[in-house]
């Protein structure tokens, strides 16, 4: 009996699968194309990046990548924010970009900043739920925590962590599964939805979610690459995107006393 | 892609070729990379895992081999094609010392470009004959990376790490 496919099919059949499970998302912008306004700062674990002049927040953020997506892409995004918000962010590499592998990288990261007295973690999504899981269990460790197209894993329940959550989803097509959208609701703090003309915080600031969707938005536009796979088209431009993404985290920022 | 594919071939069968009084050996294991130096920067840390399978060819005192690396580091998932050039420095029953130097093309794997990738790695093994068909093997050796189009693209790319291999040597 022989193979089902000839040897250099087979291979050819190999390769491609490789590719398609082990090829990561590459920014679609150069280096150089980050403004001047900030200083990234690269090693083997992570990417710093902070406000080239001036006074800086003593809030850092930390920043978990989406899953075989090269941590770089995010840098456009990240960059902006800090220069907006005027804070130190820290991208954490993962080992083959994939977050499961290294869920406490960024605990390590944060020893390394003694000058910084309060962090928020933030995530895409699969970034977002190890953000989670390390929220979970280091709950002291962040005030606070960004979801970008994310949720935490059905084991790492939320619901009664005194920190503040701000989630985003990227179009309306990502709240569309009335199930995951409950089992989602189930796993974070109390929430109240965002909206351009209703942008009402808690009083309380504890123990709370607000949550925004981005009209016409894509997965992959929370990062400067793609299409992903599977993505929805987007109707917005991803600057456009960016600008209403740091927008709201600027203004989360505030509202917790952060900044 | 189309290039790779003949490549990793070429490389294979140049570990193949045929010599008078030779053996050969079929090699698997991992390759585990504690780097030493990143980006001219000083900050050791762990870099990554790797499984290597590769044909060798041994003729006298000399080894030649050819294979394939399938590996992850803080790049993401990347393939090497190493072309292997070696030396047995000391040789026993159950016992054997070689010195190795590896020529290792690759690519770093990427949507929407994969980006070519180099190592030159240099290496001691020792295999100790656990059977007269299998041996186990343990290297150690500085590995030299660069990857110019990804430096250019995305960020400089030029690791130096200390890889530390365990494989299994099967073959007579």
């Amino acid at each position: 009996m022989g193979l089902p496919v000839k040897p250099p099919r087979l291979v050819s059949l190999l390769f491609s699968l490789l590719f398609v499970t082990a090829c990561s998302y590459q920014p679609l912008f150069l280096p150089g194309d980050i403004g001047s306004g900030v200083v990234i700062t690269e090693t083997r674990r992570v990417m710093e990046i902070r406000p080239s002049s001036g006074e800086v927040s003593t809030t850092g953020l930390l920043f978990y990548p989406g899953g075989l997506v090269d941590s770089h892409v995010y840098n456009e995004l990240v960059a902006n924010f800090v220069e907006t918000a005027r804070v130190i962010a820290v991208i954490v590499k993962m080992p083959g970009n994939l977050a499961v592998f290294d869920i406490n990288a960024g605990l390590s990261v944060i020893k390394d900043y003694p000058e910084i007295n309060r962090w928020v973690i933030a995530g895409h999504s699969l970034g977002g739920s190890m953000a989670a899981a390390v929220v979970k269990d280091n709950p002291e460790a962040f005030e606070g925590l960004v979801f970008m197209d994310s949720y935490p894993a059905d084991g790492d329940s939320l619901k009664d962590w005194s920190g503040a959550v701000l989630s985003f989803y990227s179009s309306v097509e990502k709240i569309s599964d009335p199930d995951r959208m409950e089992r989602t609701l189930d796993l974070i703090p109390p929430a109240t939805w965002l909206t351009d003309t209703a942008r009402v915080y808690p009083p309380e600031k504890t123990n709370y979610t607000v949550i925004h969707q981005i009209d016409g938005g894509s997965h992959s536009f929370f990062g400067t690459y793609g299409p992903q796979a599977g993505d929805y088209e987007p109707t917005v431009s991803r600057e456009a995107f960016h600008g209403e993404v740091i927008d709201y985290m600027t203004e989360f920022f505030s509202e917790n006393g952060w900044l | 892609m189309k290039r790779i594919v003949p490549l990793l071939f070429l490389l294979v069968a140049a570990a193949s070729l045929p010599a008078e009084k030779t053996a050969w050996a079929f090699r698997t294991g991992i390759n585990l990379t504690p780097g030493l130096v990143y980006n001219r920067v000083w900050d050791p840390g762990y870099n990554g895992s790797a499984l290597t399978v590769m044909s060798l060819r041994q003729n006298g005192g000399f080894i030649l081999g050819g294979g394939i690396e399938a590996g992850y580091n803080y790049t993401g998932f990347n393939l090497h094609f190493p072309l292997r050039a070696g030396l047995t420095v000391a040789g026993g029953d159950s016992l054997t010392l070689s010195a190795n130097l590896d020529l290792m093309p690759g690519l770093i794997l990427g949507i929407p470009a994969s980006y070519f990738l180099f190592a030159l790695e240099a290496s001691m093994e020792a295999v100790w004959q656990v059977s007269p068909c299998l041996g186990i093997s343990l290297s150690a050796g500085p590995r030299y990376t660069v990857s110019p189009g990804y430096g250019e693209a995305v960020s400089p790319l030029e690791f130096i790490d200390l890889t530390v291999g365990l494989a299994a040597v099967m073959g007579n």
